[in-house]
């Protein structure tokens, strides 16, 4: 698909993605008079994204073209703060520390945090904080804008960064290219076990029967599977060796040597 | 067991990073390697931000079934029209121009014994763009490109003297008028050859 016209008409045929874009910022942000202005960018984008558009990548038109059209608008309303076009200052603090107690719940609660549970710890109403989770679902408060926002949300106190917010986007590429690289590099048993437990996220016993495995069986792989990577990713492995059954919580069930199935 | 806990803290933090635009679209379109959705599952079901910015793009990608109104395929239709004229009257441009610096020995890197302003102005075959090359006395090297017509504003040039290049961009300087302007410094001049001729190309449009 190469030829202008087929690329005329798939922009022709995604007009409905700035459309929808444009009516959910204006929503969002109460600002109808701008919805021809926020179609007029977001149909220049468009056409700059299918201009771009590589379908050997694998994305859909509507996926890839979906960033450039919010993008533009984005930058539309910040060219535009003082047409009326605004979120302000206070909001984005607002948003800033929405995101830090969030992140703080999530660790603490290893499940979605409610909306009530962020208002209680951050001292904010239900709405404000469901207003910075709505800018933050349409990008229209980024993230790397929240890092590198130096503000103290209280007067006693400063919003630390937490470790997740201040990795660059190319840290976190790195960070998930080389695991993956590493874990590819694992037996399939070994593997499977450290995806479940720490990808997955799933129990020991959770893992276990996912595996038709005991959880003594699955612990022993899991700990060897975190050793290979450990030596993959270029940490010095111990001295009692790989294969070594010396630990004291490693059953030895016969069969395999990882253990045996259940 | 220490090297075992810094590897579990790394998958754990694998696990707590928030998911980009274009994860959450290769998710939407379940375009990711299985450890890749099984690692962005495992954060949707613990992360309300990225959950909403989900559930935000699904309600978006909704719309995909509605038919765009009259005036809005108007627009695009319009806004494709302006680029399709823009592009092919900015090979012209690269032709005629690199012809005519060729043909006027256009070598910002000469240097007379004694210095002197020159000044040459070309233009395509209809006159629709139009540009100015000027040597000033004190060796500066200016290039000015204008044009009525506005469907080249955006348009990148790169402008290429031996060693050095400028990039420029055509912008609207009047409402009927785009133009660029581009430099060279006396130093600059000391390090392109005599021999250079001035050239340009088109970048992607801007």
């Amino acid at each position: 698909m190469s030829l202008p016209e087929d690329r005329d008409a798939l922009v022709i045929e995604h007009l409905w993605l700035v459309t929808s874009i444009a009516r959910k910022i204006c929503s969002l942000l109460d600002c109808n008079e701008f919805l021809e202005d926020l179609k007029q960018e977001g149909t220049v984008a468009l056409i700059r994204a299918v201009d771009r558009y590589d379908p050997n990548e694998g994305a859909k038109v509507a996926t890839y073209a979906y960033s450039w059209v919010r993008g533009s608008m984005y930058n539309f309303i910040n060219n535009n703060a003082r047409q009326g076009l605004k979120i302000s200052r206070s909001i984005r603090i607002q948003t800033r520390k929405v995101v830090f107690i969030h992140d703080e719940l999530m660790k603490s609660l290893g499940r979605i945090p409610k909306v009530e549970e962020i208002a209680e710890a951050s001292s904010l109403t239900t709405e404000d904080v469901e207003t910075s989770l709505n800018l933050l679902a349409m990008s229209l408060v980024d993230f790397e804008e929240v890092c590198n926002f130096e503000d103290v949300c209280d007067s006693h106190q400063r919003v630390v960064q937490s470790p997740e917010l201040s990795r660059s986007p190319e840290e976190k590429v790195l960070l998930k290219k080389d695991i993956y690289e590493a874990l590819d590099q694992l037996n399939p048993d070994r593997k499977n076990a450290v995806i479940l437990r720490y990808i997955k996220g799933l129990s020991n016993k959770e893992a276990a029967e996912a595996m038709g495995k005991t959880e003594g069986s699955l612990k022993v792989l899991v700990h060897r599977g975190l050793k290979d990577l450990n030596r993959i990713l270029g940490h010095p492995m111990s001295t009692t060796g790989e294969n070594s059954c010396s630990d004291s919580d490693n059953p030895n069930h016969g069969g395999d040597a990882d253990g045996g199935s259940q | 067991m220490a090297e075992v806990n810094d590897i579990e803290k790394r998958l754990y933090q694998l696990m707590l990073l928030h998911l980009s635009e274009a994860e959450l679209g290769a998710y939407n379109d379940n375009a990711v390697i299985e450890v890749d959705r099984l690692r962005m599952e495992s954060h949707l079901d613990r992360c309300l931000i990225c959950s909403r910015k989900l559930q935000m793009m699904r309600d978006v990608m909704k719309a995909k079934n509605e038919s765009a109104a009259e005036h809005d395929i108007a627009l695009a239709k319009a806004f494709l029209g302006r680029r399709r004229a823009a592009a092919a009257v900015v090979g012209s441009i690269v032709l005629a121009f690199n012809l005519w610096a060729k043909q006027k020995r256009i070598c910002p890197g000469l240097k007379t014994r004694f210095s002197s302003a020159r000044v040459e102005d070309g233009q395509v075959e209809d006159g629709s763009i139009r540009w100015r090359y000027v040597e000033k006395e004190s060796g500066e090297r200016i290039i000015r490109f204008g044009s009525h017509r506005m469907e080249l504003a955006g348009v990148a040039m790169i402008v290429t003297a031996g060693k050095v290049t400028r990039t420029t961009v055509l912008k609207s300087v009047t409402e009927d008028q785009v133009g660029a302007e581009v430099s060279f410094s006396a130093q600059e001049i000391e390090i392109i050859s005599a021999g250079d001729v001035l050239s340009i190309d088109i970048l992607t449009k801007a």
